[in-house]
């Protein structure tokens, strides 16, 4: 496989390019999908190709096939060239890198159980094994069952000397049950918690077991009352701060769209780089660090797909803005010399571009459990899971809504509750901030599906979190029209 | 050998090869280049070729599923192999029926030429004249430009063999003045449907007239949604609720309401693959032919698409939208705002997501272009907000409907019209 790679190597020497990679890719992946116990969908991928990149003259140009003749290739890297020729016509700065050394290495996922040589009998007999626990239940219509495996084997080489090898395995399983009953209909999920890691890791969430609690859970939102209108203190379990770490911290730290780059689609940031060591982000227990060699983060391939070697670094520290995500193309626009390497393509077919990496609050530094938080909360909300999300496009002004909630009330949780949406302005929320949990209660959830980018890629990446206390952010506010 | 033999070499190889009970056969080859600018600058520029084939097997009532770029005879043997195990080890298909036969669609292609012939060195043309412009206005540019071309052929054990090919074509700017933002787009299966410089003329006014903005107080305002904004919101009347199954057993916005008046008499909302501002593929992934066929006709909820099986079950018709078509009126956009008393102006929308399934409420953002409007004129620009609020409450309270416009989107394309609303709860503000 390795050969094919090194084609493209030998082809770019031949045009004269400034730089260039070429990565080879192969990419497995299955999902599985059931409802009730039918299995509605599964679907076993495989897709091979080579993308390669080339800076001629200081433009960018990229092409890729699944074609892996040594003349296609050669034919790509021509049509890559060519690409980036094109853009001579466009007067601008040239595109610079940074000048990391080049990295030479193979990292592989550590996997005990290859999820691709399980059964699918016994994957999707999981999760119809869940539904079965529900289905006496009359209430429930509907388990939607879901299983994720992907295995990426990657070469990347350079003209610059890099030579690298990953082979990275991520694995995931949710289901999310449909009640009907009292006027209303409601949903409550096993909330997905993938990993990059084996079947063992599916097989140690013990799915099925957990399916009775599920029913039980959304059967009670169905007569719950509807979530207050006002202001309260939100406890936030770790299943629901992934996706509110990822929105309001990891995207607006991203360094492509600070510059601008992401303003046609994905928006831009307020996380400007004069606020470097200035801006209070946080309150001063708000501390996030990113980690792409954190064991199991969605993120942590090794490398990413500039041949950047994984690293950890604080993006917020003490509640100031210290750092952002950055690759070769960007880093040196805040005058670092070095990449932090989240360069990252979705597919050998995708040029990469600035991905959040693993994104972590740190816990808290002090003792402090989640029956402890509770107990300390007067007026509350805890929300545990995910559920609607949506960020304005300078990362300002987000609204959430999430899976399970329970008023907290003089220390204790009284009663479940349904419908409830949370709107905050992110430096105001991080800033309400004033407690987290101790290590003890850190867990490592990620988000499987992150969009960006023109054309639009997926992404995977990790945000671990402790439960925590937010005070006096706005509830209900979604439904006074 | 063009895609369309390719594929049929395919089917041919399959028909030989596996020997299983029944098999739907996907093909689909795509062919997507694209140059993105920002910030004055061209920051990506990427051809890139995707082929695949997916087999979905029965055998002994079980089903399974493999799909495989490799395309060639020994990645299509291999292919074979790896489906013949996946079902062995699969479960049983409760909801099988056998597999579509020959039904004689006559399936058009969506295929404008003058795509094909387009470039890197158009594109980049394209880029470098945007570029250039800004410059002159001393202005920064954001967008892209992309053409593709996609193929997909879909053929069953039973006989029905399809094959569909469509062309995209398409244009996209943010002109940044001082900080505030204009954004127009244009795309469609043919070059026509590009027009860079009137969206670049069209973000540079709204830019223009960004530079006076207010701020104002969170309530339900009238507002004129352009056909731009509209097309993001009403996008999600195809994904969410549309199934007859979850309608009939309760879980739908829907349940409970067919045959009844949802939104305003002169609104009709379906399907129809054939419409040339917003075509589709004409048949879906079991091969069935999408027809043209309304969902919501003249205000009445008269039919939700339904899976064969459902439909099986239950003596009703099967049927599937590939697209999102929504009736429309004959004004112009500047016509509506005519017409406007004191309201906002909405150009664009960002971040939109469901909040509340029961009565379809959605959330998000303004974005871009976004003004204050009194006695039909914009009076200035607005600080943004968050809106909550469902596009079916929209459409029971709309006041009028302009001339519609087709975008072609990756997952639904989208015919819609501008609409000028009744009180749109913008419910929260932001900072800018």
């Amino acid at each position: 496989m390795k050969e094919i790679a090194q084609w493209a190597l030998e082809a770019m020497s031949a045009e004269g390019v400034d730089y260039g990679d070429a990565r080879l890719r192969r990419t497995d992946r299955e999902i599985i999908m059931t409802q009730n116990d039918v299995l509605r969908h599964v679907d076993n991928f495989t897709e091979v190709g080579i993308g390669v990149r080339v800076l001629v003259k200081g433009r960018w140009g990229f092409a890729a096939t699944p074609y892996l003749t040594k003349e296609a290739v050669r034919k790509t890297v021509t049509k890559a060239v060519a690409i980036a020729k094109a853009a001579a016509v466009v007067a601008q700065e040239p595109i610079k890198l940074t000048q990391d050394k080049p990295a030479r290495g193979v990292f592989r996922t550590t996997v005990e159980k290859d999820p691709f040589d399980v059964p699918l009998g016994v994957k999707a007999g999981m999760l119809i094994a869940a539904y079965e626990k529900m289905a006496s239940r009359k209430e429930i219509k509907r388990v939607s069952g879901r299983m994720y495996f992907r295995r990426m084997h990657q070469y990347f080489l350079s003209t610059e000397g890099a030579d690298l090898e990953n082979l990275v395995t991520t694995s995931a399983a949710t289901y999310t049950a449909t009640a009907v009953g009292q006027g209303d209909f409601q949903t409550r999920g096993l909330a997905e918690y993938p990993k990059n890691a084996g079947f063992e890791w599916i097989e140690s969430q013990n799915i099925v077991e957990k399916a009775e609690e599920i029913a039980e859970d959304v059967i009670k939102k169905l007569g719950a009352q509807r979530g207050p209108v006002g202001k309260k203190d939100l406890i936030l379990l770790p299943s629901h701060l992934r996706l509110t770490i990822h929105e309001s911290v990891g995207h607006p730290t991203e360094l492509d769209r600070v510059l601008g780059w992401e303003a046609n689609f994905a928006g831009t940031s307020f996380a400007t780089p004069e606020k470097r060591n200035q801006f209070r982000y946080g309150s001063p227990i708000v501390n996030f660090v990113a980690d792409n060699t954190l064991e199991g983060g969605l993120a942590t391939w090794g490398n990413d797909d500039d041949g950047i070697v994984g690293k950890k670094w604080p993006i917020i520290k003490d509640g100031i803005l210290v750092n952002y995500g950055t690759t070769r193309d960007t880093a040196h626009s805040i005058g670092d010399s070095e990449s932090m390497g989240c360069n990252r393509a979705d597919s050998y077919a995708s040029q990469p571009i600035n991905r959040i990496p693993n994104l972590g609050l740190e816990p808290g530094k002090e003792p402090l459990s989640l029956d402890d938080l509770i107990a300390d909360t007067e007026d509350g909300i805890l929300i545990d899971g995910m559920g609607s999300f949506s960020i304005d496009q300078r990362r300002y002004n987000f609204q959430f809504g999430g899976d399970m909630f329970y008023e907290v009330k003089k220390g204790k949780i009284t009663k479940p509750l349904k419908d409830v949406i949370y709107q905050s302005i992110t430096p105001e929320f991080w800033n309400a901030c004033d407690a987290i949990c101790d290590e003890r209660f850190w867990e490592p959830y990620g988000v499987l599906n992150c969009g960006k980018g023109e054309p639009s890629q997926t992404q995977q990446m990790t945000h671990g979190s402790a439960p925590a206390r937010f005070r006096n952010i706005d509830v209900g506010g979604a439904f006074n029209g | 050998m063009d895609k369309k033999e390719r594929f049929q070499k395919i089917v041919e190889f399959i028909e030989k090869k596996s020997e299983v009970d029944d098999f739907i056969l996907e093909y689909e080859n795509e062919n997507e280049a694209l140059t993105r600018f920002a910030d004055n600058k061209v920051t990506q520029n990427v051809d890139s070729l995707r082929e695949t084939v997916s087999l979905t097997v029965w055998r002994d009532g079980k089903k399974a599923t493999s799909t495989s770029a490799d395309c060639s005879d020994d990645g299509l043997h291999e292919l074979v192999k790896k489906s013949e195990k996946a079902v062995a080890a699969s479960v049983a298909d409760k909801e099988y029926l056998p597999t579509l036969e020959e039904d004689g669609q006559v399936v058009e292609l969506m295929v404008d030429p003058e795509v094909l012939k387009a470039g890197p060195e158009e594109r980049a043309a394209i880029a470098a004249r945007t570029i250039e412009m800004a410059g002159k206005h001393h202005v920064t540019a954001f967008g892209t430009v992309f053409h593709t071309l996609k193929a997909t052929g879909l053929a069953t054990a039973n006989g029905l063999m399809k094959y569909y090919e469509n062309t995209a074509a398409g244009y996209s700017n943010t002109i940044d003045k001082n900080g505030e933002k204009g954004n127009s787009f244009s795309n469609g299966y043919d070059l026509a449907s590009m027009q860079p410089e009137r969206d670049f003329e069209k973000a540079l006014r709204d830019a223009e007239l960004l530079q006076k903005r207010k701020e104002f107080e969170p309530g339900s305002y009238n507002v004129l949604i352009s056909a731009q904004a509209a097309s993001k919101l009403m996008i999600w009347l195809g994904f969410f609720g549309a199934d007859r199954q979850a309608v009939d057993e309760g879980y739908s916005p829907y349940s409970g309401k067919i045959g009844e008046k949802l939104i305003d008499p002169r609104i009709s909302i379906g399907t129809d693959p054939a419409c040339p501002g917003a075509p589709s593929r004409p048949f879906d992934s079991n091969g069935l032919a999408v027809p043209r066929r309304m969902m919501i006709d003249k205000g009445v909820l008269n039919d939700i698409p339904c899976s064969r099986f459902w439909a099986h079950k239950n003596g009703y018709t099967p049927w599937s939208a590939s697209n999102v078509i929504i009736s429309d009126g004959t004004k112009s956009e500047d016509e509506l705002l005519s017409t406007m008393g004191r309201g906002f102006y909405i150009k664009d929308l960002w971040y939109i997501r469901m909040v509340r399934m029961e009565d379809f409420t959605l959330t998000g953002m303004t974005r871009n272009g976004f003004f204050y409007v009194e006695d039909g004129k914009i009076v200035t620009g607005a600080t943004h907000f968050r809106w909550n609020d469902s596009p079916l409450r929209m459409l029971k309270d709309v006041i009028d409907m302009g001339k519609g416009s087709g975008f072609v989107d990756s997952w639904y394309s989208v015919y819609t019209p501008p609409l000028l609303v009744k009180d749109f709860y913008l419910s929260s503000k932001t900072l800018f």
